[in-house]
C-alpha cells in the first residue's frame, strides 16, 4: 500500500518541472532476490532453535560463508550493505563456539557505546530465543566497578570500544588474564571507521593487544565487518596484521529502489545556487510525509537537524499529530533516543530528521524514503544512509541533495563517480612515527620488551629498537640486563588519545554559558582555524574566538551568529626531505616522500558569506608551525606553461590546488582538513611550477601516498570538476573566484589539466578523426 | 567547642605525642652493610629495634629487623579471634596459634601492568619480638625468584593483614605473578584470609581533622605521629634513581617508611581490637563509637551494639543535633530488637520532644503504645500529632502514616460500636 503512495509521489516529482530541472540522476534498482544457503548441519541445537524462533529458515549466502570460514579458523571481513544481517556473520560462529565450550571467550569492539548496548541486547535476544545463557557484558566508561569485576571474571563475551581497550584493558591485562588466556574471537565492526589518525592508532592498539594475547598463549581469530570501501582486505590487514578473507557478495535480497541526485535549486550563471539543501529537503520530505510515507531526513549538523524538525512540523497538515515528526541526534538522552527508535520501528513516527548519530547500525527497521540534505562526506556513508530506505517488500527511494561544498556539487553533477566507480580507500599508517612512538611506550609498560637476543624488538612487524633507545634517553625506560624496564612514575595510556596524532591538540572551550569543551583542533590547523578573532565553525554553529592561549593549547570561544567567515593568509613553505618514489610522465613529474611544511599565519580577512566581499582584516600572532609529514607533488613541464603569462601561473596553481583538495576525498575517504596543499611557482628542486598535497597530521596517515599512486585518476576528476562547474569564470566551487586567482584562470587550469592528463592529446586525435 | 579550645586540645595532644619520640638528634649514621641496622638500639617513632640482619640472595636481598614487644604501649600481639572479628568474618574459624602476616609493599607507581613491587615488607610476631623481613628487588630480572619467596612466606601464614591491601598491595603482587608466568601464586594470594585494616577503619567514620591514610589513622587513634617520613609519591623516583646509579643508600628512607607502615599496622590493629571490644568504656569519639555500634548491629550482635551506641549517644553532646538524633534512633532500633521496648520508647519520646524526629519515630512510638501497652488512643493521638505537623509545614503525609491512621481509626470505631 505504501508502495502505491510512494509511486504516486514519485510520479508527481517526475511531472514537476521545478524538480526535474534540479535533478541530475535518477537510478532505478529493480528488486533482486536473495541468495540463500542452508543452516549448517553442525549448528548447536539451541542456536537452531533460536533461528527457528526468529523465523529464519535459511541463511543469506554471505552469512553461511562467514560461518564456514570462521569455523575453519580463518580471519574474515564481511563487506555487505546496510541491513544485510551482518551481525549474524559474527554472532553465529561466536555463539556456536561458546555453546560448544563455555570456557571460550570473545571480544567485540565497536566504535561507540550506543552500538555496544544494542549488540548486547541482540546477543541476549538470540540466547533467549534459543533458551540458553551467555554471559555478555558491555565494558565502557560507565560500567560500575562491581560489574567490571564480574565482566573480568565471568564474561564470555565482552563488548567494548578501542579507547577502553587502550586505556583500561591492556594496561591492566593481568586482571583480564581469564579473558586473554581463553580468547578465541575478536569482532571488529564498523571497520571503515578505523581510518586516518584514529585507524592508525587502533591498528597499534591491536598490535599491543596481539602482543598481550601471545603472552597468554592465545591467537584469536578476527571477524571484521565494514561498509563498502575500495580496500577492505588491505585495511583489515593493516589493522589486524593478519591475512583476512573478504566476503563482499551479499546474499540479502534487495527490494525495488530509486536513487535520485539533485541540487536544491537551479544554478545561475555564477555557479551560485540560491537555495539551501535544508529548505529543499524539507520541501521534498513534506510531500512524502503528507502522503503517509515514512521518511528520514539526514542533516549534516545538529542545528540543521533541529531546523528540519521545525520545517517538517510546520508543513505537517494535522495539528494534533505534530509529534509524528521527531528529531534524532547526538545530545539527546538515551531514553529519548530509544523512544524515537521505537516510534520509527512501530510506524508511529512518520518524519524523522537525524544526524549521522542514526547512521551506525542502530535498529529502526527499513523506511520508505531517505533524504540526505547534503553529501554525507564519503561514498560509503552515503550508501549507508541510503540503505536506511528499503523494507523487505515494496519500493523505497533515496534522494541526495547537494549541500554548499564543492564536493557536494561535484558528486551531484557527476553521478558516475558515485554509481559507476569503486568507492574510496580507507587509509591508515600504523608506522606513523608519532603514533607508533606513543604505542611503543604503552606496550613497554604493559610488557617489557626484551633485548640482547640479536633480534630487534618489534611491535607488530615493525622494528622499534630505536624508539626504545629514545625512551631510555628520556628516562622513561631503563635498559636492564635482559629487558627494557618501565622506569617512570606514570601511566602512559592516560595521556594518549586515539583521536589525535600528537598530544598537542588545541582544546576549544565554549564560554557562552559557563565553560564547556566542545572539541579539539589539531595543532597544525590551529593557525588557520582558531587564531584570535577567527570565526570557528563547529557542528554547524559559528563561534568567535575570543582568545587563543597558545602556550596552554586552549582556545576560548563564544557562540555568535554573523554573516561573515574568516580566512587566514598562510605563508606556506615546503621542504622535501626525502624522495621515496617518483616518476616522469609526458608533461609532468610526480614524486612522493617526506616533507617539512612550515606555515606562518600573518593576517586574516573577514569575508562576507555568499557575496565573498572582503569586509575587514587583522593581524595574527602565532609562531611559525613546522609540520613533518608525508606528501606528494607534481611539477609541470615547460611545454605545459609555454606561452603562459608568468603572472598567471601562480593563480592557475592555486586554482588547481583548490580543486585537488576538493576532489581528493572522493578517492581517499578523508575530510578536507586531513589534507593540505601548497604551491610553488618555481620549486626549489627543479625550478618548475609545483603543486604539493600533504597529510595534515604529523607523520602522515597514508593519504598523500595513495594520492601519489592514484594521481592520474585524481587529475581526471579535477578536470571533470572544473569542466562540469556551471560558473563562467571560476567560483569557490572550482578554481576560486576570478577576482582572487586572476583573470582567465579557469580556462588555463582546464588547459593545463588536459595536457597533463593526456586529454588534450586525445581531443586532438578525436578532431583528426572528424576531419 | 570554640576554635581556641580545639587548638588548645591539639597543642596538648601534639606535645603528648612528641614525648613518645626520641629527640631528632638521636639519629645515628647508617652502617653501609645493613640498611635497617642504622636504627638499631636507638629507633624512631617509638619503635626501638633490638636486632637486625641482612641476608643476600640472587638478585634480591632480605633485610630483617626485630622490635621488642611492649616498647610502645600498642606494640603488642593481637589475638587471632580479634582479627576475625575486625574482618567481620564468622564462618572462617582459625586456630588461636595461626600465623598473621603483615604485608606492605613499595612500588614504582600506581597499579597497572607496568608497576613493580620493588620492596615487599612482611612482619610477624616471633618469640624474639616483632620481626620485619624486607625483600628488596636489586635487579628486576630476579623478580620471579623474589615473588616465589614472598609467595612461599605468605603461603605459610593463615592470615594476611594489610592497610588498603585488597585494592592495592595484593592485586599488584598478583599482577606481577601473572606477568612473571606464576598464575598459581596469583590465585594463592587471592584465597588467603585477609584483613584489610582500611575497611575496619572506614567503619569508624571520617574525622574533620584527619584523612584516611594509615599515617593519619595512627595519629587519630593511638595518637602516634610519624616524624621525618618521606612522602609516598617520591618513592618511585628514588627507586629509578637507584636503578640508574646503583646506590642503594638513596632508598634508606624508603626502607624505613615501609617498616613504619608495617609497625603502624600492628599498632593500629591492637588499638582497633581494644576499641572494638572495650571502646565504649573509654573512647569519647562518638562517631567512631556509633560506627562500631552499627557494625555489631549489622552482624546481629545486639548486646555490644547497644553498649557502643549508648556510649556514642553519651558522647555526642558536641555533635550536630542531626548526628546525635541519628545515633539515638539507631540505639532505639537496637534496643527494640533486643526486646527492650520501654527504653526504646523513651528515646523516641526524647526525639519527638527535641524536634529531630522523623515520621518513623512517630510510627514506632505509636506502635509501642498500641502493641506493648494496648493504648490505642495514645497511639492514635501520636499519629494525629504528626499529621498536624505535616499540615502546619504544608508537607504531604507519608503513606505509612496515613495507612496507620486509617487502621487505628477503624479499630477505635469498631470498639465503640
Ligand atoms: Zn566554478
Amino acid at each position: 500500500m505504501s508502495g502505491d503512495k510512494l509511486e504516486h509521489v514519485l510520479a508527481e516529482l517526475r511531472r514537476d518541472p521545478r524538480f526535474i530541472s534540479c535533478e541530475t540522476a535518477w537510478h532505478h534498482f529493480p528488486e533482486t532476490p536473495g541468495s540463500y544457503l542452508d543452516i549448517p548441519d553442525g549448528l548447536h541445537p539451541a542456536l537452531k532453535q533460536a533461528l527457528a524462533n526468529k523465523g529464519i529458515k535459511a541463511l543469506y549466502s554471505h552469512q553461511r560463508h562467514a560461518y564456514d570460514l570462521v569455523t575453519r579458523g580463518e580471519n574474515v571481513c564481511v563487506v555487505t550493505p546496510t541491513a544485510s544481517g551482518k551481525t549474524m556473520c559474527y554472532n553465529l560462529p561466536v555463539l556456536q563456539a561458546v555453546l560448544k565450550d563455555d570456557g571460550i571467550r570473545a571480544l567485540y569492539i565497536f566504535p561507540t557505546k550506543a552500538l555496544a548496548q544494542d549488540q548486547l541486547a541482540e546477543i541476549e535476544d538470540t540466547a533467549g530465543q534459543g533458551g540458553f545463557k551467555v554471559k555478555g557484558f558491555t565494558f565502557d566508561g560507565d560500567t560500575p566497578a562491581s560489574k567490571r569485576r564480574l565482566a573480568r571474571e565471568t564474561g564470555q563475551i565482552i563488548i567494548t570500544n578501542p579507547d577502553m581497550l587502550h586505556q583500561a584493558i591492556l594496561p591492566h591485562h593481568p586482571r583480564w588474564a581469564k579473558l586473554f588466556s581463553s580468547l578465541a574471537y575478536v569482532i571488529v565492526d564498523e571497520m571503515h571507521q578505523y581510518r586516518g589518525v584514529f585507524g592508525s592508532h587502533v591498528a597499534n592498539v591491536l598490535r599491543r593487544f596481539k602482543r598481550i594475547c601471545a603472552f597468554y598463549g592465545t591467537r584469536p581469530r578476527f571477524i571484521l565487518a565494514s561498509a563498502t570501501i575500495a580496500n577492505p582486505g588491505e585495511l583489515a590487514l593493516g589493522l589486524t596484521g593478519e591475512e583476512v578473507t573478504v566476503i563482499d557478495e551479499s546474499g540479502a535480497p534487495a527490494s525495488e529502489k530509486h536513487f535520485i541526485f539533485c541540487h536544491p535549486g537551479t544554478p545561475d550563471r555564477d555557479g551560485e545556487i540560491r537555495h539551501s539543501a535544508i529548505n529543499a529537503a524539507a520541501r521534498i520530505a513534506s510531500r512524502f510525509v503528507k502522503n503517509g510515507i515514512q521518511t528520514l531526513v539526514f542533516a549534516r549538523s545538529r542545528m540543521s537537524c533541529e531546523l528540519l524538525v521545525q520545517y517538517l512540523r510546520d508543513a505537517y497538515p494535522n495539528d494534533f499529530e505534530k509529534h509524528r515528526i521527531q528529531g534524532y541526534r547526538g545530545g539527546y538522552l538515551p531514553r529519548e533516543r530509544r523512544a524515537v527508535e521505537k516510534g520509527i520501528r512501530e510506524g508511529d513516527i512518520l518524519g524523522i530528521a537525524a544526524t549521522n548519530a542514526l547512521e551506525l547500525g542502530i535498529d529502526i527497521g527499513g523506511l520508505d524514503a531517505v533524504i540526505m540534505a547534503g553529501y554525507p562526506g564519503t561514498i560509503a556513508s552515503t550508501w549507508q544512509q541510503a540503505g536506511r530506505a528499503g523494507r523487505k517488500q515494496g519500493k523505497s527511494v533515496a534522494i541526495l541533495i547537494s549541500g554548499g561544498s564543492p564536493l557536494d556539487r561535484f558528486i551531484v553533477n557527476n553521478p558516475d563517480y558515485f554509481f559507476a566507480q569503486t568507492p574510496e580507500y580507507a587509509l591508515i599508517n600504523p608506522d606513523n612515527p608519532y603514533i607508533l612512538g606513543q604505542h611503543v611506550k604503552c606496550a613497554a609498560y604493559e610488557l617489557p620488551f626484551s633485548h640482547g637476543d640479536g633480534e630487534s624488538p618489534k611491535l607488530g612487524h615493525t622494528p622499534v629498537g630505536h624508539i626504545l633507545e629514545h625512551l631510555a634517553e628520556q628516562k622513561i625506560l631503563h635498559k636492564g640486563a635482559t629487558r627494557w624496564n618501565w622506569s617512570a612514575d606514570s601511566f602512559p595510556a592516560a595521556g594518549i588519545s586515539l583521536r589525535s596524532a600528537t598530544n598537542e591538540n588545541f582544546v576549544i572551550i565554549d564560554t557562552t554559558h559557563g565553560s564547556e569543551v566542545i572539541g579539539e583542533v589539531d595543532w597544525a590547523s590551529a593557525p588557520m582555524l582558531i587564531h584570535d578573532q577567527a570565526i570557528y565553525m563547529h557542528g554547524g554553529q559559528q563561534y568567535h574566538v575570543i582568545k587563543l592561549d597558545y602556550h596552554d593549547r586552549k582556545a576560548y570561544v563564544k557562540q555568535v551568529d554573523v554573516d561573515y567567515y574568516t580566512d587566514a593568509n598562510l605563508a606556506v613553505g615546503v621542504r622535501v626531505m626525502t624522495v621515496d618514489d617518483s616518476y616522469p610522465s609526458a608533461n609532468m613529474r610526480a614524486g612522493f616522500g617526506e616533507l617539512i611544511v612550515t606555515a606562518l599565519a600573518t593576517i586574516y580577512k573577514k569575508i562576507k558569506l555568499y557575496t565573498n566581499e572582503n569586509i575587514g582584516s587583522g593581524e595574527i600572532s602565532i609562531p611559525e608551525m613546522n609540520l613533518h609529514t608525508q606528501g606528494m607533488w607534481f611539477s609541470l613541464s615547460e611545454e605545459v606553461t609555454r606561452g603562459m603569462d608568468p603572472h598567471c601561473v601562480g593563480g592557475v596553481l592555486s586554482g588547481m590546488a583548490n580543486v585537488l583538495l576538493n576532489v581528493a576525498p572522493l578517492f581517499l575517504m578523508s575530510d578536507k582538513n586531513d589534507l593540505g596543499v601548497a604551491v610553488e611557482v618555481r620549486s626549489v628542486c627543479d625550478g618548475r611550477p609545483t603543486i604539493y598535497l600533504y597529510d595534515s597530521y604529523p607523520g602522515g596517515v597514508g593519504l598523500a601516498e595513495k594520492a601519489f599512486r592514484m594521481l592520474p585518476e585524481i587529475l581526471r576528476a579535477s578536470l571533470d570538476l572544473i569542466s562540469s562547474c556551471p560558473c563562467a569564470r571560476g567560483c569557490p566551487g572550482c578554481t576560486g573566484p576570478e577576482a582572487q586567482v586572476g583573470e582567465g584562470t579557469k580556462d588555463l587550469a582546464v588547459k593545463v589539466l588536459k595536457s597533463i592528463t593526456q586529454e588534450a592529446h586525445r581531443d586532438q586525435q578525436g578532431d583528426n578523426r572528424e576531419a | 567547642m570554640t576554635n581556641r579550645e580545639i587548638i588548645e586540645r591539639l597543642r596538648k595532644r601534639i606535645e603528648e605525642i612528641l614525648r613518645q619520640y626520641d629527640p631528632p638528634g638521636s639519629r645515628k649514621p647508617h652502617a653501609s652493610t645493613a640498611r635497617s641496622g642504622a636504627e638499631a638500639g636507638g629507633g624512631y617513632g617509638g619503635y626501638p629495634e633490638v636486632q637486625t640482619q641482612t641476608a643476600g640472595r640472587d638478585g634480591f636481598r632480605v633485610y630483617t629487623s626485630v622490635y621488642a614487644a611492649g616498647a610502645n604501649q600498642w606494640l603488642q600481639p593481637t589475638p587471632i579471634d580479634a582479627i576475625l572479628l575486625l574482618a567481620g568474618s564468622e564462618e572462617s574459624r582459625l586456630a588461636p596459634d595461626s600465623l598473621a602476616l603483615f604485608l606492605d609493599i613499595e612500588t614504582t607507581g600506581l597499579s597497572g601492568a607496568g608497576t613493580v613491587a620493588f620492596l615487599v615488607g612482611l612482619g610477624r610476631w616471633t618469640d624474639k619480638g616483632f620481626e620485619i623481613a624486607q625483600f628488596f628487588l636489586e635487579d628486576r630480572d630476579s623478580e620471579p625468584d623474589m615473588l616465589a619467596e614472598v609467595g612461599a612466606q605468605i603461603g605459610s601464614a593463615q592470615v594476611l593483614v594489610t592497610f588498603n591491601g585488597k585494592p592495592f598491595d595484593v592485586p599488584v603482587l598478583q599482577t606481577r605473578s601473572i606477568i612473571n608466568g606464576m598464575p598459581r601464586l596469583a590465585s594463592g594470594l587471592e584465597s588467603r584470609f585477609h584483613l584489610d585494616l582500611y575497611s575496619a577503619v572506614r567503619k569508624l567514620g571520617k574525622h574533620p581533622l584527619y584523612g584516611m591514610s594509615l599515617k593519619e589513622c595512627v595519629e587519630r587513634f593511638p595518637g602516634i605521629r610519624r616524624l621525618h617520613d618521606i612522602p609516598g609519591r617520591m618513592i618511585p623516583a628514588l627507586y629509578f634513581m637507584y636503578e640508574r646509579d646503583g646506590d642503594v643508600s638513596v632508598l634508606d628512607q624508603v626502607f624505613r617508611h615501609n617498616r613504619l607502615d608495617i609497625l603502624d599496622m600492628v599498632v593500629l590493629l591492637r588499638y582497633l581490637h581494644c576499641l572494638f571490644t572495650q571502646g565504649y568504656e573509654w573512647c569519647d569519639d562518638s562517631c567512631a563509637l556509633a560506627g562500631i555500634g552499627k557494625f555489631y548491629a549489622a552482624r546481629g550482635q545486639m548486646e555490644p551494639a547497644a553498649r557502643f551506641l549508648t556510649a556514642a549517644v553519651g558522647n555526642s553532646h558536641r555533635s550536630p543535633p542531626e548526628t546525635r538524633a541519628a545515633h539515638s534512633r539507631l540505639l532505639a532500633t537496637v534496643l527494640r530488637r533486643q526486646g527492650d521496648w520501654d527504653k526504646a520508647a523513651s528515646i523516641w519520646k526524647t526525639l519527638i520532644g527535641s524536634s529531630q524526629a522523623g515520621y518513623e519515630d512517630y510510627l514506632w512510638l505509636a506502635r509501642y503504645y498500641e502493641v506493648c501497652l494496648g493504648d490505642i488512643r495514645t497511639s492514635f493521638r501520636i499519629i494525629l500529632e504528626y499529621i498536624e505537623h505535616c499540615r502546619e509545614s504544608g508537607s504531604p503525609v507519608p503513606e505509612p502514616v496515613a495507612s496507620r491512621k486509617r487502621r487505628l481509626a477503624r479499630i477505635i470505631s469498631a470498639t465503640h460500636s
